[in-house]
């Protein structure tokens, strides 16, 4: 209140003629343009590095050389292999040669497909972080015509998912509403996002159970280590996919950075939040089995992933819904494998 | 009939406020709303998808006269529309919403009904409470130092010369009495006609409704010199009888019988409308919600205490007629609207009663729009104003759709009140609009729920606990 004793002095009443009235300004315009990047600083010089010591230790690598020229060969030989294959194979006239042309249009459509694929991908990934730097200029600053703008980006946004049908009728019809700030979007967040949400936890609570029961099964541990691998990109996938973002392997490795780089940052804080009560069910578990703990903890690490792949995606901050929390699907998990393990045991 | 057929709780839902605050416009658009079981987003059972449907139910006390839904409805339906008619009397309505409640508890015994008993009445009957704990003198001298306000003196100038030329001592006499009565009378619809909404005298001189004429009517104020009682049979002593029936077979009973058996209070207050009268008016105003909080704020020894301590535990002020503003001016509203009711909110919240301060509008006869002049933007209202309402230069004559720029409300709410207090124009000009043209139903045929802004929150705030 205080800093609005400055503001301008009251505007006087009017009247308006029907010419004076301008429409609203079409909503969909506003996602093209949101989020756009922040200016660049050309004009900033570049501060002087300061040498480090990967720096003083770089020398001149003869080891580096040999095994990179070894490589280039090794390459120039598969190539010139593989092309010459290819030439004999189209020069013969029969079923064979036909057979290889075939075949190697195919693969050339199939890459083709697959590189549209991922870069539809990164458009999509792209749209959803633009909504979402829409969304958050909208709650740092409120103001109702920007809240408009986003929810109906939004809406668009959902337009054609069919299991949010409901959710999307009842937010249009709210949105002629004259609403309280910010109800808007809340309303948004409880109708569109709660569904969903709703649906990221089964995601991840089974991608959480699997990680753990492979991890306890399997004989090796480079088995394990590649599923965990796996599994986890293609949870990103899928929960990029649900809240409208879905990316290819691409797009989803790039989520899995962003995901990974967010666990990085927020590490401190989420330690004393979530990873207590894990650490804790953990040490019960270990005592159970050596085998289920180390389960329990690549399960419990690929929900905590889990969990923040789902704030990293979703398009708006939990307004109105509650979050999604890693203890409750650690809960969960840890319930899960107690009942296998005493089934185990009872079966013993 | 399962065990919580018969358990089913009722919540006596008090709706009131000074006349033209908008109560029956309140009702019929609530009921509407909670009826056709749409446009309630942030009454949360309803949020959650918990209620099953509600609808109207039999009157259940005999001795109230039923709020005539139907009619009101079908004056806001009819073409064209046209506002309600106001609140006169006290009258009541039922409604029973069928919901799934979120606790195992009350599931496993069947709760799954309420009722709803909405009870109107007019806020004037809420001034009159305070008289139970005056007696005739105090009433007098504070009605006596109201009238001789710079505001009223030109009121009142009638009823003073006659009480100038009156003595308490003498013997009574009924045809002076009438002619008091009538004075007195003539000048509390003289200060309401100006636009002043308080009196602090009582109500009924202003909604007499078949007391009229009776002698319980038919007395005045007089200035009482000595502290002694008058002698027997004189004019004052009579004055003083009246005034105790008064008491005794008005207030009491009304006191007794509706408002000591209210849960929730739901108290609307035209601010705007004070505002846009200026001067006076907002003073005015201010002092009636000072009075219809005594009501709420009984004196720490008070008998009152007992009752209300227990009974009323949510109060919700609500500023009607927000949709005469634009929305950007909506929390300016709120924030006034607080100022006004501000030592009631801080002395409720400490006795442990949930008081609330909102700006709402029940049925939404604008819609908002932007308009450009000169190269400035201005939020706007569309709307039919009232005929013969005006604005500057231009008067409409209810049919011409305008859009109109109301003027902005100052941001520091202390500030509004202050200016608006002394101020002879406002910088806010309003016009009534005319109601919008509603349809019935919708396209499938369902009943179609009413515009408005915030009728959800109020709704949520007054009664979503007792469907949890």
């Amino acid at each position: 209140m205080t800093s609005e004793k400055d503001a301008p002095p009251p505007r006087k009443p009017r009247v308006f003629k029907a010419d004076d009235i301008v429409a609203e300004p079409d909503a969909d315009e506003a996602i093209t343009t949101a989020g756009a990047a922040a200016p660049r600083r050309l004009h900033t010089p570049v501060p002087p590095r300061r040498l480090t010591a990967s720096d003083i230790n770089r020398g001149f690598r003869f080891g580096s050389i040999l095994f990179s020229a070894m490589a280039a060969l090794a390459s120039i030989a598969l190539g010139l292999w593989f092309a010459r294959f290819v030439s004999i194979a189209l020069e013969r006239q029969d079923w064979v040669g036909w057979l290889a042309f075939g075949l190697m249009m195919i693969i050339a459509v199939a890459l083709a497909g697959i590189v549209l694929r991922e870069l539809i991908g990164f458009r999509r990934l792209a749209r959803l972080a633009n909504l979402r730097a829409l969304v958050k200029a909208t709650i740092a600053k409120p103001d109702a015509a920007n809240e408009k703008k986003a929810v109906a980006a939004l809406v668009a946004h959902y337009r054609g998912r069919g299991d949010l049908a409901w959710g999307l009728a009842r937010v249009r019809d709210h949105t002629g509403d004259v609403l309280q700030q910010g109800d808007l979007l809340r309303l948004a967040d409880r109708e569109l996002l709660r569904p969903i949400d709703g649906e990221a936890r089964r995601v991840i609570l089974k991608s959480a159970k699997r990680v753990s029961t492979v991890t306890a099964l399997s004989p090796i541990m480079w088995i394990a280590v590649g599923f965990v691998l796996v599994e986890n990109v293609r949870m990103f996938r899928a929960i990029a996919g649900l809240y409208g973002g879905r990316p290819g392997v691409l797009g989803a490795l790039r989520l899995a950075r962003l995901v990974v780089g967010h666990v990085i940052a927020t590490g401190g804080i989420a330690m004393t939040d979530d990873l207590l009560g894990q650490f804790v069910g953990q040490d019960v578990l270990r005592r159970l089995s050596r085998r289920l703990g180390e389960g329990a903890f690549n399960g419990a690490l690929t929900a905590r992933l889990g969990v923040v792949a789902v704030e990293v995606t979703r398009p708006l901050p939990y307004l109105d819904t509650e979050p999604i929390r890693m203890r409750e699907i650690f809960g969960e998990l840890v319930r899960s494998l107690r009942t296998s393990k005493t089934a185990k045991t009872g079966d013993d | 009939m399962r065990l919580g057929d018969f358990l089913t709780p009722a919540v006596r839902l008090g709706v009131t406020g000074l006349s033209r605050a908008g109560k029956t416009v309140f009702i019929t658009a609530l009921v509407r709303n909670l009826v056709s079981g749409g446009r309630l987003p942030f009454f949360s059972p309803e949020a959650e998808q918990r209620i099953v449907r509600a609808y109207l139910e039999p009157q259940p006390d005999d001795s109230v006269p039923r709020f005539d839904y139907e009619a009101h409805l079908g004056d806001l339906l009819a073409s064209p529309p046209s506002w309600p008619e106001s609140t006169r009397r006290i009258s009541e309505l039922r409604v029973t919403i069928e919901y799934r409640s979120a606790s195992m508890l009350k599931r496993a015994i069947g709760l799954s009904k309420l009722h709803l008993d909405i009870v109107d009445y007019p806020g004037e009957w809420l001034i009159d409470l305070p008289l139970l704990e005056q007696d005739y003198r105090a009433f007098s001298s504070e009605a006596l130092a109201l009238a001789a306000m710079p505001s009223r003196a030109e009121f009142a100038k009638p009823l003073l010369a006659f009480l100038a030329g009156t003595d308490p001592a003498a013997q009574e006499d009924e045809q002076i009495a009438l002619t008091g009565a009538a004075l007195f009378t003539d000048y509390l619809l003289a200060v309401r006609e100006s636009g002043a909404q308080s009196t602090l005298a009582p109500g009924r001189f202003l909604l007499p409704g078949d007391l009229e004429g009776s002698p319980l009517l038919t007395f005045f104020p007089m200035p009482l010199t000595s502290e002694e009682r008058p002698p027997r049979g004189s004019l004052a002593a009579m004055m003083m009888r009246r005034f105790e029936s008064y008491k005794s077979l008005v207030v009491r009973p009304f006191f007794n019988d509706h408002f000591a058996r209210l849960d929730r209070q739901i108290v609307l207050v035209d601010v705007l409308g004070a505002i846009n009268r200026g001067g006076a008016a907002v003073a005015d105003l201010e002092r009636a919600m000072t009075a219809i909080l005594k009501a709420f704020r009984p004196g720490a020894n008070s008998w009152l205490a007992l009752v209300l301590g227990r009974k009323i535990d949510r109060v919700l002020f609500a500023a009607t007629k927000a949709d005469h503003l634009p929305a950007s001016s909506h929390e300016r509203l709120d924030a006034i609207l607080r100022q006004v009711v501000d030592e009631a909110i801080a002395r409720a919240e400490t006795e442990g009663a949930g008081v609330s301060a909102l700006a709402l509008s029940a049925l939404r006869a604008t819609r908002e729009t932007t308009a450009t002049q000169d190269g400035e933007t201005l939020p706007c209202l569309r709307g039919t104003p009232v005929k013969g309402e005006r604005i500057g230069k231009v008067t409409f004559d209810g049919v011409m759709e305008a859009a109109i720029f109301p003027g902005d409300l100052p941001a520091d709410p202390a500030a509004a009140l202050s200016a608006a207090r002394s101020a002879e124009t406002s910088s806010l000009e309003l016009v009534r609009f005319a109601p919008p043209r509603l349809s019935n139903t919708i396209s499938d045929g369902r009943p179609a729920a009413f515009p408005h802004i915030r009728l959800d929150r109020a709704l949520d705030f007054l009664v979503s606990d007792y469907l949890a």
